[in-house]
């Protein structure tokens, strides 16, 4: 690694960890009832008065843990898969995680099952079940003689998930009733965060996230080509399905506790791409804990940007996400140039 | 050292037209072996074989006689190292970056580089004469620096075989000579054998000490390259009237310009 290199990788972790720190604290301290600073230190001393004591460790913190996790799954998830494929366009939603869990998620929605395991509801494991099929579907109609190209891995996702979103329409149009509910969960939330969640989905995410980064060097070579990767000791065709395994793991479960939330898995990965380079032993830990301060920050500002009613996270974080992306696209280019 | 059998080796990517029909030839370990023959005539079809990236449909490529599809890929990689054509590398990665990963075979699994690796993938790049692009970036690489990159990458592999797929295609005259002069002086150096693919004549007759010569998936002839490259037989394969020249005390084989 070259001097310059080392200076915007120090430089990047300079700023996204005092970043990461902010996050939290103001994840802890806004929201519909006030949490001062004051509040904050009298808990850290045990002092705090029971509403604010109730209020941090049953709302904020889960849900704070909840979200950081989650941003960082689907962060790691994009990172790995552009690296995978070649493709800076793709990310786990293309190849059919989303528009799998929308499906199982309305038909739970639909059919209005209630039933919970320790909190973790029909709905979050209809919406797990459904990313998982949609992937396998993907991945079995993309193989041709054991192998899965690229594009075809792609075109296969395309596919699938329009015929999930079709069947998605067909449901909201059969059950006008429960319309509203499956547009609110496609559009993403944390509002139902809990302990219960937490211990179910974040332990899922961490591992996957963390087998990930076994895969770092690997990527790397990849991106030589497969034959190249062959020769430098690398079966590029195992790694590949270790990776959609883990990726699907890690998305599935951020999608299922939290609905949809896009632009993650794509913005993070790229915007540290851009200043720190393509080496992945660098850029996955760091999509992972860039996803994870960017999907606070946006979950906070859904809790603040109306007094009324929450935004959906997936609208805060394509508004903050999409410009700032596309001035660091503009800005790469020029430099390029 | 390893020998490489190729037996009785026969693929076809869409059957029944086969790419290679019943091919055996041996190469001996430390020869540099080139592999020719017209377009379509089976040669990158052939090298894929035998670096086992290609399973043959029926017979067998042996590596020291074992068979190279068997083989887990660090494996292959430790003895087999291969330099392709060259293909643009979008990731801004650097020269040195890229002939490190050639140590990724003798690494451990959850272990870094360590001081040794570095030591002999710099060493690599000094001896392929490029340690001054050690910090450059692979996308702002010419065509000669990108294939002296590539070599530097096999070499810091440390593997007993080099497979060259085409690897003076598209570059100037001079950038021929040098990387195909290298190759051979690292190879007798390091007692490494080489399997070449290669389209021009005059290099195989120069640099090569065993020809196999190719035609429509089938082994035409096998053998020194004063006994292969004879101008009757590169008439009957290639198709073409051909001039053979002595200038220099060097054969130079030549189309006959119509």
């Amino acid at each position: 690694m070259d001097k310059a290199h080392a200076g915007k990788l120090r430089l990047v972790i300079a700023v996204l960890l005092p970043l990461g720190i902010a996050a939290f604290v103001s994840a802890f301290l806004f929201g519909s009832s006030g949490v001062s600073l004051k509040d904050l230190l009298a808990l850290m001393t045990g002092t705090a008065r029971a509403n604010v004591h109730f209020i941090f460790f049953n709302l904020r913190l889960p849900r704070a843990i909840l979200a950081f996790v989650s941003g960082g799954a689907l962060s790691i998830s994009g990172a790995c898969l552009q690296g995978m494929f070649k493709n800076p366009m793709a990310d786990s939603y293309v190849i059919g995680v989303s528009a799998g869990a929308a499906l199982g998620a309305t038909a739970a929605l639909a059919f209005s099952s209630t039933r919970a395991f320790r909190g973790f509801g029909a709905v979050n494991l209809f919406a797990f079940i459904g990313a998982l099929a949609a992937v396998l579907l993907v991945y079995r109609l993309a193989s041709t003689n054991g192998k899965v190209t690229t594009f075809s891995l792609l075109l296969s996702g395309i596919a699938i998930s329009t015929l999930s979103t079709a069947l998605v329409y067909c449901f909201m149009i059969i059950f006008r009733d429960k319309m509203e509910h499956i547009v609110m969960w496609t559009m993403g939330s944390f509002t139902s965060a809990s302990w219960e969640k937490v211990f179910i989905a974040v332990p899922v995410m961490l591992v996957a996230s963390a087998l990930c980064l076994c895969f770092a060097r690997d990527l790397n070579i990849m991106l030589q080509g497969d034959e190249a990767a062959r020769h430098l000791g690398v079966d590029a065709g195992r790694v590949r399905r270790s990776l959609i395994v883990l990726t699907t793991v890690a998305a599935a479960s951020a999608v299922s506790v939290s609905g949809i939330i896009g632009f993650v898995g794509l913005i993070v990965p790229h915007m540290l791409r851009l200043v720190i380079g393509p080496d992945h032993r660098a850029l996955l830990p760091l999509s992972f804990f860039g996803g994870g301060v960017f999907l606070l920050i946006a979950d906070t500002l859904a809790r603040l940007v109306l007094d009324s009613q929450e935004i959906p996270v997936g609208v805060i974080t394509a508004i903050i996400g999409v410009p700032f992306f596309l001035f660091l696209l503009r800005r790469g280019r020029r430099v390029k140039r | 050292m390893s020998d490489i059998s190729v037996q009785q080796v026969s693929y076809a990517y869409e059957p029944p037209q086969l790419a290679l029909c019943n091919v055996s030839f041996d190469i001996p370990a430390g020869r540099f072996c080139g592999i020719i023959g017209p377009n379509g005539s089976g040669k990158t079809t052939l090298l894929k074989c035998i670096s086992g990236y290609i399973k043959p449909d029926s017979g067998k490529v042996t590596v020291g006689g074992r068979d190279v599809t068997t083989m887990p890929a660090r494996e292959v990689a430790r003895r087999m190292a291969l330099v392709q054509q060259h293909a643009a590398l979008e990731y801004e990665f650097t020269v040195g970056d890229i002939v490190l990963t050639g140590r990724n075979p003798h690494l451990k699994r959850w272990r870094g580089e360590t001081k040794e690796d570095y030591e002999i993938a710099m060493n690599a790049l000094k001896e392929a004469g490029i340690a001054h692009l050690k910090d450059r970036l692979v996308t702002e690489l010419s065509g000669g620096e990108w294939q002296m990159m590539i070599l530097a990458r096999a070499l810091a592999q440390q593997a007993d075989i080099m497979l060259l797929d085409e690897p003076v295609t598209g570059l100037d005259i001079k950038h021929q000579v040098h990387i195909m002069s290298t190759v051979k002086r690292l190879a007798a150096e390091h007692g490494i054998s080489v399997v070449c693919v290669l389209h021009d004549l005059n290099l195989a007759l120069t640099y090569c000490d065993q020809i196999v010569l190719m035609q429509g998936g089938t082994l035409a002839a096998v053998g020194l390259p004063e006994d292969v490259l004879t101008r009757e037989r590169l008439e009957s394969v290639y198709g073409t009237k051909l001039h053979i020249l002595e200038a220099d005390g060097q054969t130079f084989i030549l189309p006959v310009m119509k």
